[in-house]
């Protein structure tokens, strides 16, 4: 009787292993990818064209930071993809996390069509909203951070089976899960939502929950993936590394501050730069912590509308009433 | 090496690219973004996503708008909050299920009622009055879209 082939980790060249599903090692992946396919949406059912008379109520300030969101996501969720094409990807052995990877990625490409599909409903300057990712110094500054991360897993010279291309690994999860996804896409929804809680854009913020609802799964993949890699490979968590990771997280909570200035500079809807930065603080607490770094900055989420719970965006505290019964898992 | 060469006579390799260059200079959208139709194997699909173990996967049948009636109103009934919840959100959700999930136990059901756009006046008009403080907070919020304004100003 031949034996079951037997993995060795997460970790690898990812060609030759990671052709059979079962046996399934990380039972995780499965159930996100489950999950993931049972999510499945399409941008055009949400009927976006009813949003158009709003649209044309809005202030230039809400035009523009409409604008400058488009700016940011439109390009990102591309370049979400290259990350895990380059450099998550090809160095998993698992099927199973292939299978929800694959998903993820079918995901980021809807997500993108998804904005396209409001540069195509509303009337935004389409040059202007693809531009600023180039010509806005606190955004272009976002993308060469991630840049620099994905570029480094391309290179000839990374060796997934040593420390150092471990740590690399970790670096560029951190930099396009953790940082982009987990705390600079979450701060975009939030602004994005609060159109919806001032009565403005009702059908763009459900658009923006679907894309929510997949983004809290992509989250959850890429923390488990983080921890697992860890797990199996403790010898690469030197504290070193330990504070050069909570370092990229503390540096990201400071570019994501300047581009708030950039987006909101006078103040819409009851929001403000601070506002936007003491959620994003929050946010960044809270991955700290699912790190196990703990919590750093202490900030208390001044968005409560923006909680979930069970990693659905619920209703909780939607319009800043307070019921502290409603606090227990609020982690947005 | 331009693969033009490959095996075209010249000319139909040609004429492909300038047809291929012709396209990317259109200023229609660059997408139809059509989805999927509902076909009936779709239906069958939410059928057996509904009958799922995992609360989160009949979370997702709740939330789909090509959940059939009967698969609204078997849900609204649903052991977990968080399934009602969904149904509660669906905005494909008749006013009728709507209307009996804002007697619902769980006050986050009733406010998801209260959010959905599909909520009838009536039933909207019963929660700017109910107990729990957050729900009618999202009542009133409701009833500020243009198109609910008569509910909570009343005549």
């Amino acid at each position: 009787m031949t034996e079951a082939p037997t993995r060795s980790g997460i970790l690898g060249t990812g060609i030759e292993e990671g052709l059979l599903l079962k046996p399934v090692t990380y039972q995780w992946a499965m159930d996100l990818y489950d999950q993931a396919v049972a999510n499945t949406w399409f941008p055009n059912e949400i009927q976006l064209g009813e949003d158009l008379g709003d649209f044309e109520r809005m202030s230039d300030d809400e035009r523009h930071a409409l604008t400058f969101l488009m700016s940011y996501f439109n390009p990102n969720e591309l370049l979400v993809n290259k990350a895990l094409a380059f450099g998550v990807y090809p160095y998993v052995n698992a099927a199973e996390c292939h299978l929800y990877l694959a998903k993820q990625m079918w995901e980021e490409a809807n997500h993108c069509m998804s904005f396209e599909y409001v540069l195509e409903t509303f009337p935004i300057d389409r040059e202007a909203a693809y531009e600023s990712h180039v010509t806005v110094p606190s955004m272009a500054r976002k993308e060469e951070f991630e840049v620099r991360f994905i570029k480094r897993m391309t290179e000839q010279t990374l060796d997934i089976t040593t420390v150092e291309g471990k740590q690399d690994f970790v670096r560029n999860l951190i930099a396009y899960n953790v940082i982009l996804e987990g705390i600079w896409f979450y701060s975009g929804f939030m602004v994005a939502l609060s159109f919806r809680q001032r009565n403005l854009l009702r059908n763009f913020g459900s658009l923006v929950d679907w894309i929510v609802r997949d983004e809290s799964l992509h989250l959850k993949f890429g923390i488990n993936l983080v921890l697992t890699v860890l797990d199996e490979n403790p010898e690469i968590a030197t504290e070193e590394f330990a504070a050069e990771i909570k370092q990229m997280i503390l540096d990201a909570v400071e570019m994501e501050s300047d581009y708030n200035r950039e987006l909101l500079p006078r103040g819409i809807l009851g929001l403000n730069a601070d506002y936007i930065n003491q959620y994003v603080r929050y946010l960044a607490d809270r991955r700290l912590d699912e790190l196990g770094f703990g919590v750093h900055y202490g900030d208390q989420n001044p968005a409560k509308w923006m909680a979930t719970a069970n990693d659905t965006l619920q209703l909780v505290n939607f319009f800043e009433a307070t019921n502290t019964s409603y606090e227990v898992n609020t982690r947005a | 090496m331009s693969c033009v060469s490959f095996g075209s006579t010249g000319d139909g390799g040609r004429r492909w690219l300038e047809r291929l260059r012709a396209a990317a200079a259109d200023t229609r959208p660059v997408s139809s973004f059509r989805s999927p139709e509902v076909t009936d194997a779709k239906v069958r699909r939410v059928r057996a996503l509904a009958l799922a173990k995992d609360p989160k996967v009949r979370e997702s049948a709740a939330l789909s708008y090509a959940a059939p009636l009967d698969v609204l109103v078997a849900l609204a009934s649903d052991t977990e909050s968080g399934v009602r919840c969904c149904v509660a959100r669906n905005e494909h959700t008749p006013g009728a299920v709507l209307d009996t999930l804002g007697s619902d136990e769980h006050a986050g059901v009733r406010g998801w009622v209260a959010a959905n756009p599909s909520v009838e006046p009536a039933t909207l008009e019963r929660l700017v009055d109910d107990t729990d403080d957050a729900v009618r907070a999202v009542a009133a919020w409701a009833g500020r879209w243009p198109t609910r304004e008569s509910v909570t100003t009343g005549p």
